[in-house]
């Protein structure tokens, strides 16, 4: 039994971009960046591997103490929790993205830097209307003439 | 009051069921438009002829299809008053949207752009999801930083550009984004001033996964142009101290 965290897909909207993971809380506005470590953390949630999984994925790949590690990389998921951008669930049977990359592991280790979430608030009234709904479900096209509106 | 003359652009794809009432809510605005287009972006319902029964009130321009930001362009193109607005024919204007800009603009000579705030409402086949949304944030009157609520001078589009038509989904929400960017004098009025209906078709509904990516992908490209004029301020003041 192991630690996993499902991302609060349908009140965010999230993407990668230059090793950089940029999060958006559909509902608030409020957005939110990590690089480097921490958003190969995310993208391994996204993958479904565990808590375990993606500390170890990261100590094979990263100059960094498993401690140390595993402190910075807790912290980062409470922090994401605490946010509203993922939740913890507790999943019993291994997940196939626990399989870890073996060749990862022989590659020389990259310098490590604690993966921070930097939080910005300075757009929440902008990006307040237009963004997709949080929530929001395709309704299957029935009676409609149309494939969309502007 | 100042009596500068409004360009209100309606675009419209397969709009044919909501077009009527969005015309008939700018038709009825206090301070009238002094031009109304709306730009047909290639609809095959019955649009065209629900707006020829407007035919002596506005301009009809149709384009292939080419999505929401194009069609926007395309009634930038036509316009040819000092003032732009613009009302997705699926939504509504109260009677005073107009009239009361206008009045912030009369009291701001400064003043580049206005938005209002906006009030979602949910077409009445959808009541469920309405009962839904009952409380949350989103059914609030929300800031609307979006082309509905958007009353701007022309020079605005001449210095930031236009509506980029890579963009299918948050077009807007780029623009709103690169005119923080930089610096246009903007104010957000509490009036709610706009109404978004929320119905079966709308485009993010459509595509939602889509439009999250989009959405996220835009914020993304203006934290990194934020960052990058932050850095050439910061290097412009190390020079001068050295």
């Amino acid at each position: 039994m192991s630690n996993h965290y499902k991302l609060r897909s349908d009140n965010t909207a999230a993407t990668v971009i230059d090793g950089e993971v940029i999060i958006v809380n559909l509902t608030s506005g409020v957005y939110y960046s990590s690089d480097g470590v921490g958003a190969e953390v995310w993208e391994m949630m996204e993958r479904g591997s565990s808590l375990d999984d993606i500390i170890a994925d990261i100590v094979a790949r990263y100059d960094v103490k498993a401690e140390t590690a595993r402190a910075d990389i807790e912290h980062l998921a409470q922090r994401l929790v605490a946010e509203n951008l993922v939740e913890q669930v507790v999943q019993v049977e291994p997940s196939a993205a626990a399989l870890r990359d073996e060749a990862a592991e022989n590659k020389e280790r990259g310098a490590y830097a604690a993966p921070t979430l930097e939080i910005y608030r300075d757009m929440g009234d902008l990006l307040a209307l237009d963004p997709p709904m949080p929530g929001l479900r395709d309704i299957p096209l029935q009676k409609s003439a149309g494939q969309g509106a502007t | 009051m100042s009596r500068s003359s409004v360009s209100c652009i309606v675009p419209a794809f397969n709009s044919g069921r909501y077009i009527g009432e969005a015309l008939d809510s700018i038709l009825a605005q206090t301070v009238a438009a002094a031009e109304v287009i709306v730009c047909d972006d290639g609809s095959s319902d019955n649009t065209a002829s629900v707006v020829a029964t407007y035919s002596d009130q506005l301009k009809y321009v149709r384009q292939e299809t080419a999505g929401p930001a194009a069609t926007r362009n395309l009634g930038l193109a036509t316009a040819t008053g000092d003032f732009l607005a613009f009302l997705d024919a699926d939504d509504l204007w109260h009677e005073a949207k107009l009239e009361r800009q206008l009045e912030c603009f009369d009291r701001r000579a400064e003043l580049e752009a206005c938005v209002t705030h906006a009030q979602m409402f949910w077409a009445s086949d959808l009541d469920a999801e309405a009962d839904q949304y009952r409380g949350h944030p989103r059914s609030q009157a929300i800031p609307g930083y979006a082309t509905t609520t958007l009353l701007a001078r022309r020079s605005v589009f001449d210095k930031i550009g236009i509506f980029r038509t890579d963009l299918w989904f948050s077009d807007a929400t780029d623009w709103f984004m690169r005119a923080r960017e930089n610096a246009i004098v903007s104010e957000i009025m509490p009036d709610v001033l706009t109404y978004h209906r929320m119905h079966a078709d709308n485009l993010t509904r459509r595509r939602s996964d889509a439009s999250k990516a989009e959405f996220a992908t835009l914020v993304g490209e203006s934290l990194v142009r934020r960052r990058r004029d932050a850095a050439k301020v910061a290097d412009g003041v190390a020079n001068r101290s050295l």
